[in-house]
């Protein structure tokens, strides 16, 4: 369990703040739901969630680990992942790696110990949004110009 | 499709009493299908013999049958009502054999009774072992056919013993048709094989076993889901066992959401659940399913599945908040899926599955200590008499509130005791299951074990134990850090440590913690339950805490009152106190109140979201009390919380919170001490004049035994402060007293031993009453039809009593009058006497909701528990009785000229428990409270509302056959009339000695038997043991000389008594039972016992 603190910033200025657990660096994407209990490996590899953060709803994200079979293309196509609480000990006789290693091993950010409802709840308000993970600064106003600056898509 | 409207009315049949594997949440779900039934129209008729409940209530049905729940009352029930349906599928495995009995023998034909909920045809494709496995084999499905463990079906000794051969050791045997898994269990050897198939061949209806490979230790994993006539299916809830296979779900830990799968695991089970509950036909309602996967492969295999609304569908509608048994009595009626909204949001229908964004962490509770010589491993045969949930935002904080929530300070993980024992020896010791394995395996990764050691040896999932080693890292954080700084005290509690689980980490007190917290502002927020994971705007009102950031607490204007529920169900505290704590919030939001109930059941109607404006799931401790208060309080102005209607769970609070601020409503806390505490309730009594027995308190033998000789034996003797009389002991001699000193383990000078005069020959008399500071309302007196000596929960009584006589009932009066005011009482007090050769002596009084609160309001048609709820929000009973709450004039203890005679008996669970040698365990009853359950008879006299009783309890009184008498001397004269007659009706009789020649002197033909003692070695005569065992005797009267739990365990009468038990033969212990029965038996055998409604008898 890495202590590196991470910061989220959403486009209307609205600040979380967590720790790190995926790729050190920045992030920047539209945010995107995914209500799965367990297919968070399939999220985060579908070409549809290219450049997406995406937001977990459910409490514990990589119960399983990472597999051979499971991805929908050959790499993580999210640009980002938010969750509550990612668990650290992948448990599953297809597991060949875990998530956290996978993110780091491609360069993908994330944070953790995020309230994702207090999340969902801002996202459902607004109905579309752009965040900004950083792992590297704690400058709220910088981050939220980059995240505004922007496009949202594919970088 | 609308509703139904070619049927207008239902009959609903519930669970009966509440028995281990089959408890409230028959209540619970037969409440909800009431009330949905009624709001759509329907004429709904219910037939349930249990009077705790919240579905007897007059209010949730047109016509509330108390009655036993057999074929041959339910068919009473229906020749006079002519419903057009049953609904059977909400009442656990009774409700649904009795339907299929019904159906079998015709009578469902005869009278034009159509099943919904279920067809018989689904019900047997179910639940028969063998045409579930060959359904499942045949499903057509893409990754092919599930598969099913190897299996033989056998009906005799033999065929069980040949599948053994066939399948090898271990095999697991589980009966066809039987509830809580009564039957069944695993076989390592033959030995083993014969005790277990041969109780399940006996426990199940159709006199068969299904012989079942083993599958121990593989992931269990259960599906709830639900199906309409339109084939919409829609799965619920997934539910992971935390103990693998081998124990039963009703007593595994299990989490909510499944949190082990992969996707395509999680895909195949709901594709396999789907097909399984088209194929076995289910089409008006809900199914649990249960699979076992193979963490080593990922093979599965399907188990079993329930066809009907069960314990876990319970559990399932509390984790997800879909409330299955609404949707699925909506669903019996017609409506599709689709066609039901979704309560919470009106984005949703019920055809659309709840998305959890939360998780639950379900724990039973267990009382092994009532049943000392029990074997305490758990196995696929349920022991657990309650349970827990926890709910929380990650793993370990739920796991840490329902440890909370079960009141049991061995259940909160240590972490600060040296531990004595290797790593091998605790990882021995948790190989096996038993209640307290988690804290061993806690204790096992303190001493160094890996997370792969403690699997191989428990083979519980290791997600689930590394998440245990990742509380151990913070614990130990926690308490080896120079400072508790912010950061680690917010770790510390969103990993589930209670304050003062932190407090003893850090030398603390518990004050000085939460003080600490508060001051920093580390609070929990409140989090709903949502069925949608905040993805929809939502009008929920289901709570649960976590530390986390946002809180969802709404504003409010009006005053709210809390009410503090009863916690997880054990014996001497169950729905009983639920009752009365739903019925407070009913009246007090009829009164205008924002009604806010606490409790962390899930069994239960309390934590219903429908029961109460809102719902906190939370674990009743002054730590999360508290929150909930200063949270509510933020929200909007508090009126007072309420402590005593949950039993002794919130009452215990009491003092404490008042301590902290919080404005408790009702009989103050001082005065519950005055009412509780030795020496406080006896300077009360001496002040009204009023007598109790002698007593004295001792901390030593010598102290007790000096009691003892003044006050004179025998002596009841108690630790002070208990539960269902825990402890309790009669004690005859100076040795025995000396003994049980010796063994009371925590005797102290806070704690001492209560030593009792005991009356043997009394008359027990219960009282519940209502007293606002000036008035008294008596709901009801009681008199216990068992010998003296026996937990006035486990006795029967009846209501009103059967041999007191007005002066008594003044006396009581003004007895109850005087202790009302000594104490200070603000609402319900509970009090028992005994009457002694015309002194009415008083043994305890409980200043709160008693267990009695619903079977005196519903056998005197008044709503005790409505009314106090009322009296501790400042009305008087004047006020109550002119607003038609109560009787304009008199009281319960003078009943109307046309009430009911009622009758109350208590259900045993014995046949639960057997030592490992695989003998049935001590069944005699003593002053230690061990019923978990209770029936009720109503009828116009005493004899037939007793045989109701007996019906409903499971030990009908016989109408034909033999009597066995042993009467002890003081009795003798009573029983000769009561045996007369019984010979006039027919009956044989057989006598002990002494008690033969006094009825043969009277007229009355008697044969001898021999007692046990009597027989010389040798000697081949049958002893009247011997006759009991092997079915001869249909009827017992033993009154025993002195009196129960008696001087020495050899006792005769010890033996007749425990045979009785377990050969289901009823058993008469007091001379106004033998009058009860006899008259009891000849209303039967003149066809004379009717139905009748609650509605009805109110009316007359």
């Amino acid at each position: 369990m890495s202590p590196v603190p991470a910061l989220l910033v959403l486009e209307d200025g609205r600040v979380f703040r967590g720790r790190s657990f995926g790729a050190p660096g920045e992030a920047f994407g539209e945010l995107v739901l995914a209500t799965g209990s367990a297919d968070y490996q399939a999220v985060l590899t579908d070409p549809i969630n290219s450049g997406r953060v995406v937001l977990a709803t459910t409490t514990h994200v990589g119960n399983a680990g990472w597999n051979g079979e499971d991805s929908r293309s050959e790499r993580v196509q999210a640009a980002g992942l938010i969750v509550r609480d990612p668990a650290p000990r992948p448990s599953n006789f297809r597991s060949i790696s875990s998530l956290a290693e996978v993110l780091q091993e491609q360069g993908v950010v994330a944070i953790a110990d995020i309230d994702t409802r207090a999340l969902t709840h801002h996202l459902r308000a607004l109905g579309t949004v752009r965040v900004g993970i950083s792992t590297d600064t704690d400058d709220v106003a910088a981050l939220l110009a980059r995240v505004r600056n922007h496009s949202g898509k594919d970088a | 499709m609308p509703r139904r409207t070619d049927i207008s009315s239902i009959l609903v049949i519930g669970s009966g009493p509440i028995v281990i594997g089959q408890a409230c949440e028959f209540d619970y779900s037969g409440t909800q299908a009431c009330r949905v039934l009624r709001d759509e129209g329907y004429r709904v008729v219910l037939v349930n013999s249990n009077p705790a409940t919240i579905m007897t209530d007059p209010d949730f049905a047109d016509a509330t049958y108390v009655e036993p729940i057999t074929p041959e009352f339910v068919e009473r029930v229906i020749a006079k009502e002519r419903p057009d349906a049953v609904l059977a599928t909400l009442g656990g495995q009774t409700a649904l054999n009795t339907a299929v009995a019904l159906h079998d023998s015709g009578v469902l034909a005869k009278y034009g009774v159509e099943l919904i909920g279920a067809s018989v045809e689904a019900i047997k494709r179910g639940e028969d072992r063998e045409e579930f496995k060959e359904i499942c084999l045949g499903l057509d499905i893409p990754g092919g056919a599930p598969e099913v463990a190897k299996s033989h079906i056998c009906n005799t000794m033999d065929e069980v013993l040949a599948a053994a051969a066939d399948l090898g050791y271990p095999v697991v045997v589980r009966p066809s048709f039987t509830m809580g898994g009564v039957g069944s269990g695993f076989a390592h050897d033959e030995a083993e094989l014969r005790q277990i198939a041969g109780a399940g061949l006996a426990a199940s209806p159709t006199t068969e076993v299904l012989i079942e490979e083993s599958i121990l230790g593989w992931k269990e994993i259960e599906l709830e889901l639900m199906r309409d006539k339109a084939d919409n299916v829609v799965v619920i809830c997934s539910i992971e066992n935390l103990d693998p296979m081998g124990v039963h779900t009703g007593d595994s830990i299990t989490i909510a959401p499944a949190m082990t799968l992969t996707e395509p695991e999680v895909q195949r089970v709901n594709d396999v659940g789907k097909a399984i509950i088209r194929a076995v036909g289910v089409d008006t309602g809900g199914c649990n399913i249960q699979f076992a996967i193979n963490p080593a492969d990922g093979r599965m295999i399907v188990i079993e599945m329930n066809p009907r609304v069960s314990r876990s569908s319970a559990l399932a509608s509390k984790a997800t908040g879909y409330p299955i048994a609404k949707i699925a009595a909506k669903v019996a009626v017609g409506y599709t899926l689709d066609e039901i909204p979704n309560d919470m949001t009106p984005e949703l229908t019920a055809a659309v599955s709840p998305v959890v964004d939360y998780l639950i962490v379900k724990i039973p509770r267990f009382a092994f200590e009532k049943f000392p010589a029990a074997d305490p491993y758990l196995t696929t045969h349920m022991k657990s008499v309650g349970e827990v949930m926890g709910i929380g935002r990650n793993f370990t904080e739920a796991l840490g509130k329902a440890l909370r929530s079960l009141e049991d300070p061995k259940a909160i993980f240590e972490f600060n005791v040296p531990i004595e024992e290797s790593v091998d020896e605790l990882l021995e010791l948790a190989s096996r299951p038993f209640d307290g394995r988690l804290q061993v395996v806690m204790k096992a990764l303190r001493a160094g074990a890996t997370v792969e050691q403690v699997f191989d040896a428990t083979k519980i999932d290791p997600w689930f134990l590394d998440q245990l080693e990742i509380l151990l890292t913070v614990a130990r954080e926690v308490r080896d850090a120079a400072e508790l700084t912010p950061q680690l005290l917010r770790q510390a509690k969103r990993h589930g440590l209670g304050d003062a689980q932190i407090a003893r980490l850090r030398n603390l007190t518990t004050d000085v913690v939460r003080g600490v917290r508060h001051a920093l502002g580390i609070r929990p927020v409140y989090k709903s339950v949502d069925t949608c994971a905040g993805q929809y705007p939502t009008e929920t009102n289901y709570l649960y805490s976590s530390y986390d950031e946002e809180t969802e607490v709404r504003p409010r204007t009006k005053e709210a009152v809390l009410i503090l529920g009863s916690g997880p169900n054990r014996i001497g505290q169950g729905i009983e106190f639920d009752y009365s704590c739903v019925h407070a919030t009913m009246a007090l939001r009829e009164a205008g109140y924002e009604t806010v109930m606490v409790n962390c059941n899930p069994e239960t109607v309390s934590t219903d979201y429908d029961t109460s404006d809102r719902l906190y799931f939370e674990p009743l401790t002054v730590e999360d009390v508290l929150e909930i208060y200063h949270a509510e309080l933020q929200a909007g102005p508090v009126a007072g919380v309420i402590c005593q209607l949950g039993g002794q769970t919130p009452l215990k609070l009491a003092q404490t919170l008042k301590d902290a601020g919080v404005p408790i409503v009702g009989t103050s806390p001082e005065a519950i001490n005055l009412a509780e505490e030795r020496g406080a309730f006896g300077r009360v009594l001496a002040r009204a004049g009023l007598p109790a027995p002698k007593h004295g308190m001792a901390t030593t033998a010598d102290e007790a035994k000096a009691i003892a000789r003044e006050i004179g034996y025998p002596v009841l003797v108690r630790p002070s402060y208990v539960l269902g009389g825990r402890g309790m002991q009669i004690v005859y001699n100076d040795e025995a007293l000396e003994t049980y000193i010796a063994k009371a383990t925590e005797v102290s000078d806070d704690q001492p031993v209560l030593v009792d005069r005991f009356l043997d020959d009394a008359v027990e008399i219960d009282v519940d009453a209502l007293f606002d500071g000036t008035d008294l309302y008596i709901g009801g007196v009681m008199e216990h039809i068992e010998e003296a000596g026996v937990h006035s929960g486990d006795s029967a009584c009846a209501l009103p009593p059967i041999t007191l006589g007005d002066a008594v009932i003044e006396q009581i009066r003004t007895s109850t009058q005087a202790i009302a005011e000594g104490v200070g009482v603000r609402g319900l007090l509970n009090i028992q006497y005994a009457l002694h050769q015309d002194t009415l002596y008083v043994l305890e009084a409980n200043p709160r909701a008693s267990r009695t609160v619903p079977f005196v309001s519903k056998a005197t048609d008044a709503s005790l528990a409505k009314a106090a709820a009322l009296i501790m929000m400042g009305r008087t009973i004047a006020e109550l009785r002119a607003a038609g709450m109560l009787r304009a004039n008199g009281d319960g203890s003078t009943p109307k000229h046309n009430a009911p005679v009622a009758v109350k008996e208590a259900v045993m669970p014995f046949n639960r428990f057997r030592t490992s040698a695989g003998a049935f365990v001590d069944t005699l009853l003593g002053p230690e409270m061990r019923s978990t359950g209770e029936v009720m008879g109503l009828s116009d006299n005493f004899g037939t509302a007793f045989a109701k009783s007996q019906d409903a309890g499971g030990g009908p009184l016989p109408t034909s056959g033999t009597v066995f008498v042993s009467i002890a001397d003081r009795d003798k004269r009573h029983a000769i009339w009561p045996i007369k007659r019984l010979v006039d009706l027919g009956f044989r009789v057989l006598a002990t000695t002494g008690t033969a020649s006094v009825l043969r002197r009277n007229g009355v033909a008697a044969e001898e038997v021999h007692k046990l003692s009597e027989l010389q070695e040798g000697e081949t005569a049958k002893s009247i043991v011997d006759l009991i065992k092997d079915g001869s005797i249909d009827l017992i009267f033993n009154t025993p000389e002195g009196s129960a739990s008696g001087a020495s365990t050899r006792e005769d009468g010890y033996l007749i008594r425990t045979a009785a038990v377990l050969a289901d033969v009823p058993l008469i212990t007091t001379a106004p039972g033998l009058a009860a029965a006899t008259q009891g038996i000849e209303a039967l055998q003149r066809g004379e016992v009717q139905v009748r409604s609650l509605q009805e008898w109110a009316q007359s």
